[in-house]
């Protein structure tokens, strides 16, 4: 009998999580082109670029620049090259299932929204050579998946954040050209990127010698 | 949700000044940062107070006051798009004159007070875009006077109250975006003046009642993403089961929207919908429908309708003719049915036709050139069918394009690359999967300019590939070329696209030369296929900097060396790298690089030494096949050249270009009658010398040689290189027959010569003392040829037979005593030999026997 319960229990449980995750899929696709409709709203879009981001459509998925899995979830967004300027927008960090956001060679301005640690899938970030100001969210450590950030050719200011030493499929980092301070984190994923990943920064102080340097030191 | 109509009645009082009744300042300007109205009209009194978005983005923030349910002759509350949070005030169920309250997009919380249920006075309830709970009650029933409810965009469960069917003036219920739960009740159904009937993205089940078929004023119908199942030809249909109702859907001819995307529906779609002359929008997608699609739609000649999206259904049958009707259309999706029918003449031109999906059909015909003339459009998809002829020029024209997908038909001609380079937005091209065929001429400048996906692959597309394409598509993330006939060289260019993210693929074309290191600059790159092409050489080292490199294959290619230090070649699988010259690995399970560098592991031993003989069978097999294709090739053209000298060249076995080492070494054995020793070796047309060697007793003629002296006389012989050496052709090592095979020199061997009297006559003593002569200058080459050889040898031939044992040293005479006995030892059966040669004579036997000193380093050296 304790066993027939167990099953039972079981079988609703599994009735429950099916259902749930079915309603998650639809409701998701409405809450990513939401996301999405909030970046077009937040930029300028001289060349039209974002035309075709018509957000009465079920989903963003037959919107040119962005590109959706088997399950309408938006997995990249192209917009690299696309004469933008403006803002990004907190919902962005909504796009749970993208793994590139490219967004280079426009001119954004303001800063990186630190909402985008709910990108828990992303693989690329992508935003270089833009006018993009403040600091590098410490908050993006949490990409764990993420392996290319590129961040160069901006206005950054502030410190590396010493937690993104902790995202450990990092393979590039590009800060150059920007104008970071303090010291190069030495640690952990940070060990194997040369210098030039970190040049052009006047006010970025050499590597960070472990123990010897405190990291809070240089940064007025 | 945006609401558009906002603008309009923000601002609209201009009154006197009620401070201290909300505990705010609240005057006319811009001390709270938002617009303030406090109006009376008709002693009404009415409070708007909402940012004043132009001016700054100053909100109000707190929670809303409990005080305003103190002034209970409010008429009209509106605090929208502020940043109110906390619960709703329970006192606001007092303000019974209220006859709007719109606390729109704030953060509200809590559940919606039962209480607002006496608000009767109440026209407009607007909630929307809050994040309030719970359920909507039962009590809103009782709000007799409600034209506008929008609970949308909150977190709202629980079912639909059927009192909602009371509100018969209602005109407009919106719930979007809510969790809202159970059937739609029958009870809307009463809601005869409800122009606006919005459920979308709820969880609600069951069908859509039947009693909708009453809403004859509505307009809007949207349940996109529910989880509705059953007919809709049952209730919006005519067909009503019961008979008592006459729940026409063809009654709904006020319907403007019609929107079902997104739930489980079935069965048939009415055919009356053809009759809705006010229908612009209708979105029937991701369903079950399945029937003919409105056979007549537009057939008035004149229509109004703009989206007409029915993809992802069962749908049967051809595409309405009459659809050349709808020029008023925007977006068109017809993708994944069973759409069958020729497409050739469907579509007329849509002046505003922005979006066309025609993918994973049945249809067949032709691309229309009308395309073209489509002005707006700017995504064309009509892959997965059957469509055949070829690429109208005229899509050309149709400038806005953004997305082309032909992908997957049956088309043929070549790609009108010039026309479409007018196509300057283009993002993606794919014309996979068809029957292309010509060059990719380099014209297409201005196509790429923004591309960023461009498939060309499984075609039958020939010629080089333009460096414009590395030059121009800069943009591009994604390049397919794969299984076309493109051959030369892979552009060094395509190094430049650093954009490439998703794919890069090569394979199956005819590919030469080596592959450029400038590929190893793709460093965003994640797919990457080269294999089945004619690549030579070895694979850069550059590509150690693709680092987001995840697969990779090389496969089938005359590629060698070493492979370049990258995670995804590492960890790529055997099938990656199969059928190349000869690439080789330390890691991996290739055959290493440096074989002293050999993995104790025993293992692994094994699987490279299965490696190394599958790649030497292979590349035996190639060498074979390659040879014999030449060897043929050879033929054909001698014959044809000359025909008489083929019998000749065919027998030049030893020869380089000629060799198989199977039928030189048959021809061996049946020319030898298997190293019969009294068989003189001479084939028909070539003479070689068999020298054999027997390493065990098996034979009981043979003597038995030693294998090591096998061994250097191929090695000496491989090194040697001289005009009295007899030339090493080739040798075997095998456990039956070791051999090795010389020039054959004519006449035999000097000892045979000698041995044979008549022979040694025509071997005067001059002829003698110059083989010697020669014989020292020959053996200075051969540096490990020891002298004692020599000593025998020129004994040999001025005694004319060896010397045996017995005459190992000169036998200590004196001067002339010696000179007696040497010329008694020389060879007697020619003349004599004058005196003069006798010196030379003794004075090369002196030599000789001083070559055959017992001790060897009394002898002296050949220098």
């Amino acid at each position: 009998m304790a066993g027939l319960a167990v099953q039972i229990r079981t079988l609703l449980l599994l009735m429950f999580l099916t259902s749930t995750s079915f309603t998650l899929t639809l409701t998701n696709a409405n809450v990513e082109g939401d996301a999405l409709y909030a970046l077009r709203r937040a930029l300028k879009d001289p060349g039209n670029v974002l035309q075709s981001w018509d957000p009465t459509l079920v989903n963003p998925c037959t919107w040119f620049h962005v590109t959706c899995d088997s399950q309408n979830r938006v997995t990249r967004l192209d917009l690299g090259n696309a004469k933008l300027s403006g803002k990004l927008v907190p919902e962005l960090g909504r796009l749970e299932r993208l793994q590139y956001l490219e967004l280079y060679r426009n001119n954004l301005v303001g800063s990186i929204p630190k909402e985008l640690e709910g990108l828990k899938s992303l693989v690329s970030l992508d935003f270089h050579h833009n006018n993009l100001t403040g600091s590098i969210p410490s908050s993006l450590f949490s990409l764990s998946n993420l392996r290319f950030l590129r961040l160069n050719r901006n206005r950054l200011t502030g410190r590396i954040p010493r937690q993104l030493t902790r995202l450990r499929n990092l393979k590039i980092i590009d800060v150059s050209n920007n104008d970071l301070c303090g010291t190069i984190p030495t640690s952990g994923s940070f060990y194997k990127f040369s210098e030039k990943s970190f040049e052009n920064n006047p006010r970025l102080k050499g590597p960070e010698l472990m123990g010897s340097v405190s990291y809070e030191l240089g940064c007025d | 949700m945006e609401n558009g109509s906002r603008e309009g009645y923000r601002l609209r009082g201009k009154g006197g000044s009620v401070n201290g009744i909300l505990g705010w300042v609240l005057t006319m300007g811009r001390e709270v940062g938002g617009a303030v109205a406090v109006n009376f009209i008709q002693s009404r009194f009415q409070i708007t107070l909402v940012p004043n978005f132009t001016e700054s983005n100053n909100r109000l923030s707190g929670s809303i006051p409990a005080s305003f349910g103190n002034l209970t002759s409010l008429t009209l509350l509106r605090l929208y798009s502020n940043g109110f949070t906390g619960l709703i005030p329970a006192s606001l169920g007092n303000l019974r004159t209220l006859i709007e309250l719109d606390l729109s997009e704030n953060n509200l919380i809590g559940s919606i007070l039962v209480s607002l249920g006496n608000l009767t006075s109440l026209a407009v309830l607007q909630l929307f875009n809050n994040n309030l709970n719970g359920s909507i009650p039962a009590s809103f029933g009782n709000l007799r006077s409600l034209t506008e409810l929008d609970l949308s965009e909150n977190n709202l469960t629980g079912s639909i109250p059927a009192s909602l069917g009371n509100l018969t003036s209602r005109t407009k219920l919106n719930l979007i975006d809510n969790s809202v739960t159970g059937s739609i009740p029958a009870s809307l159904g009463n809601l005869t003046s409800l122009i606006v009937l919005q459920l979308f993205n709820n969880n609600l089940t069951g069908s859509i009642p039947a009693s909708l078929g009453n809403l004859t004023s509505l307009s809007d119908l949207n349940l996109i993403d529910n989880s509705l199942t059953g007919s809709i030809s049952a209730s919006l249909g005519n067909l009503s089961l019961t008979g008592s109702i006459p729940a026409s859907f063809g009654n709904l001819t006020n319907l403007v929207y019609i929107g079902l995307h997104y739930n489980q529906l079935s069965d048939q779609v009415p055919q009356e919908i053809s009759n809705f002359t006010k229908l612009e929008n209708l979105q029937l997608g991701i369903n079950h429908f399945n029937g003919y699609l409105p056979q007549h739609i537009c057939k008035g000649g004149y229509s109004i309708l703009e989206i007409f999206s029915l993809s992802s259904n069962h749908f049967i049958g051809p595409i309405p003719k009459s659809m050349t009707n709808c020029t008023s259309l925007i977006r068109v999706r017809l993708d994944n049915n069973h759409l069958i029918g020729n497409i050739s003449e469907v579509f007329g031109v849509h002046p505003n036709l922005t979006y066309v999906n025609l993918s994973n059909n049945q249809l067949f015909g032709e691309v229309s050139q009308n395309w073209g003339k489509c002005l707006r459009l700017t995504n064309l998809k009509i892959s997965g069918n059957k469509i055949s002829g070829q690429i109208p020029p005229e899509l050309g024209d149709s400038t806005l394009l953004q997305g082309l997908d032909l992908s997957s038909n049956l088309l043929v001609g070549q790609i009108p690359i010039r026309e479409m380079e007018r196509l300057s937005s283009l993002l993606i091209l794919k014309l996979n999967d068809n029957q292309l065929s010509g060059t990719v001429p380099a014209e297409d400048v201005g196509l790429c300019s923004k591309l960023q996906q461009l498939d060309l692959s499984m075609n039958n597309l020939s010629g080089s590939v333009p460096n414009q394409l590395g030059k121009y598509c800069t943009n591009l993330l994604y390049l397919n070329l794969s299984k076309n006939r493109f051959s030369g060289s892979i552009p060094v260019e395509l190094g430049n696209l650093v954009s490439l993210q998703i794919l890069l693929d090569l394979s199956g074309n005819l590919f030469t030369g080596k592959v450029p290191p400038q590929l190893g600059s793709l460093d965003k790159l994640t797919n990457l296929n080269l294999s089945h092409n004619k690549l030579l050489g070895s694979i850069p080292s550059t590509f150690a900097k693709m680092l987001n490199l995840i697969t990779i294959d090389v496969s089938y290619n005359e590629l060698e060396g070493h492979l370049p230090d990258n995670h995804a070649f590492r960890n790529a699988p055997m099938e990656a790298f199969i059928h190349n010259k000869g690439l080789c690995d330390n890691a991996t399970g290739l055959r290493p690089c440096n074989i002293s560098k050999l993995s104790p592991n025993k293992e692994s031993h094994k699987a490279i030494l299965l490696m190394i003989v599958a790649v030497l069978l292979f590349l035996l097999f190639a060498f074979l096949g390659t040879f014999w294709f030449f060897d043929r090739w050879r033929e054909r053209c001698l014959e044809e050249e000359n025909p008489i000298t083929n019998q000749q060249q065919h027998r030049d076995v030893f020869t380089i270009w000629n060799y198989d080492g199977r039928i030189a070494y048959q021809d061996l054995i049946e020319a030898t009658e298997q190293f019969a020793p009294n068989i003189a070796l001479a084939p028909e047309d070539m003479e070689v010398a068999v020298k054999k060697f027997t390493f065990s007793s098996s034979d009981d003629d043979d003597e038995i040689s030693d294998p090591e002296t096998f061994r250097n006389e191929i090695q000496m012989m491989t090194e040697v290189r001289h005009r009295n050496i007899v030339k090493l052709y080739c040798f075997c090592s095998h456990v039956r027959h070791s051999f090795l095979v010389y020039e054959y020199v004519e006449r035999g061997s000097l000892a045979k010569i000698l041995s044979i009297d008549e022979e040694t006559v025509g071997l005067d003593w001059s002829k003698r003392i110059n083989i010697v002569k020669e014989l020292a200058y020959t053996m200075r080459v051969i540096e490990k040829c020891d002298v004692y050889s020599f000593g025998i040898v020129t004994l040999e031939v001025i005694m004319g037979k060896h010397p045996g044992e017995r005459i190992s040293t000169l036998p200590s005479l004196s001067s002339i005593e010696q000179n007696i006995w040497l010329k008694d030892i020389v060879d007697q059966r020619i003349s004599t030999p004058t005196n003069q040669v006798v010196e030379k004579l003794i004075s090369l036997m002196k030599l000789a026997f001083s070559c055959l000193h017992e001790n060897p380093q009394s002898r002296p050296t050949m220098q």
